[in-house]
């Protein structure tokens, strides 16, 4: 590369190492996010979560509550969650990105809070909220293992089907059933599992590494 | 580390917080976008300023990003980290922007008074060679300005840069090498 064209590049860098949050950014994604809620007929749950934004008292701060875009169950419901206030900018940037808060207020007080809606129960969401809650956040492989297994009885094909059956792959090998982890893995090493290509290269590394352990007694 | 606890390791590691938080994403999670948000905004909002050299335009990027989330999501497939993959969304949202930025620059670069539109956070010599150096990417096709500010000045593989543009890598090194040559006539030329 040119000199030049090499100092040029290293400037068009660094102006990209000069960027931190932008508060306002923030605000226009929560709006745009509630805009398209608004659409899909979810109005109470945004002013929901609109009503807590106020009471927070900090206007751009994004506020929690249950939205449904497009309004179609195979769409995915999206939550505008709150986005904790991002740290304080240097000074140079407090002149260009500087956010105030007062003429937002308005734009919030419009929204009266309402009631929210109550949540709609669905048997697999729960059975695989269950199932993820076990295994990302419980100590017990054992119990996650049956919950995947409950999910996929009543989901063999459902939409987080791949997705419990390799989190159920991991439960095996927790338990040391290297035999059943490794066919479990199986169909995600040879592609063979919807999406294709989930979790391949992975699956590929823990059988190869499962083959190098020994099965404990008694196991298969 | 014996083996079993590598393996679990392993497992752990491939059962992590991003592919929680995927899986969060996918199913419109309650935190999900706000967490993706918060722990990706920088790097979409660098790449996004370096790409376009336009601090507005740069937002409005990061912006369309991620309303473009929930809806992007349905096609992720896990086979890239997450990170590379909001770049790709953000990058097939940055066409227009950069349109728009480079009409801007003209526009600013016909004003008497020079350009005006900084930000004071770059010091003058480099902001005037980062200028000069997008005023000649505003003069490329967008497809090898994007591979350039991938491969060069983000300085990633040519591989990731694929992945992330879902193009052959053979492509993407055709494109920086374009990028390149035709730059560096630009720049010589601006400097005559």
């Amino acid at each position: 590369m040119s000199d030049l064209l090499a100092r040029a590049t290293e400037a068009v860098r660094a102006a990209g190492d000069d960027v931190g949050a932008d508060a306002a950014t923030a605000l226009r994604v929560r709006r745009g996010l509630e805009s398209r809620a608004k659409k899909g007929g979810v109005l109470a749950a945004i002013a929901a979560a609109l009503g807590i934004a106020s009471g927070g008292g900090v206007a751009w701060a994004i506020a929690s509550g249950r939205l449904t875009i497009g309004g179609s169950h195979a769409e995915p419901a999206v939550v505008a969650a709150p986005i904790p206030a991002p740290a304080p900018l240097p000074a140079k940037h407090a002149v260009a990105h500087a956010m105030p808060s007062a003429p937002l207020a308005p734009i919030l007080d419009e929204v009266k809070p309402v009631e929210p809606p109550k949540p709609r129960v669905d048997r697999l969401d729960v059975l695989y909220r269950h199932a993820h809650a076990l295994h990302f956040h419980g100590d017990d492989p054992a119990a996650a293992l049956a919950a995947w297994d409950d999910y996929l009885r009543a989901a063999p094909s459902g939409r987080f089907a791949a997705e419990a059956r390799y989190n159920r792959a991991l439960d095996l090998i927790k338990l040391g059933r290297y035999a059943d982890a490794r066919a479990a893995l199986a169909p995600f090493a040879d592609g063979s599992i919807a999406p294709r290509g989930y979790r391949h290269d992975e699956a590929i590394d823990l059988i190869d590494r499962l083959s190098t352990l020994e099965a404990p007694a008694g196991t298969p | 580390m014996t083996a079993l606890d590598a393996t679990l390791a392993l497992a752990a590691e491939t059962g992590s917080d991003e592919a929680d938080l995927v899986e969060r994403l996918r199913r419109g999670d309650r935190d999900a976008i706000a967490q993706t948000y918060v722990a990706y905004q920088v790097p979409i909002r660098a790449f996004a300023r370096r790409l376009v050299g336009d601090p507005a335009a740069a937002e409005d990027i990061v912006h369309d990003t991620f309303l473009a989330l929930p809806r992007a999501m349905r096609s992720y497939r896990g086979e890239s980290p997450l990170r590379a993959f909001l770049i790709g969304v953000a990058v097939n949202h940055s066409r227009r922007h950069i349109r728009s930025a480079a009409r801007r620059r003209k526009a600013i670069e016909r004003m008497p008074a020079g350009p005006q539109a900084v930000d004071g956070a770059l010091q003058m010599e480099q902001r005037r060679l980062a200028e000069k150096l997008w005023r000649a990417l505003d003069a490329i096709p967008i497809d090898q300005r994007i591979a350039f500010v991938l491969c060069e000045v983000e300085q990633r593989t040519s591989g990731e840069a694929a992945a992330i543009l879902d193009a052959p890598e053979g492509t993407i090194r055709s494109r920086v090498f374009h990028a390149r040559k035709r730059l560096r006539e630009l720049l010589g030329e601006d400097a005559r």
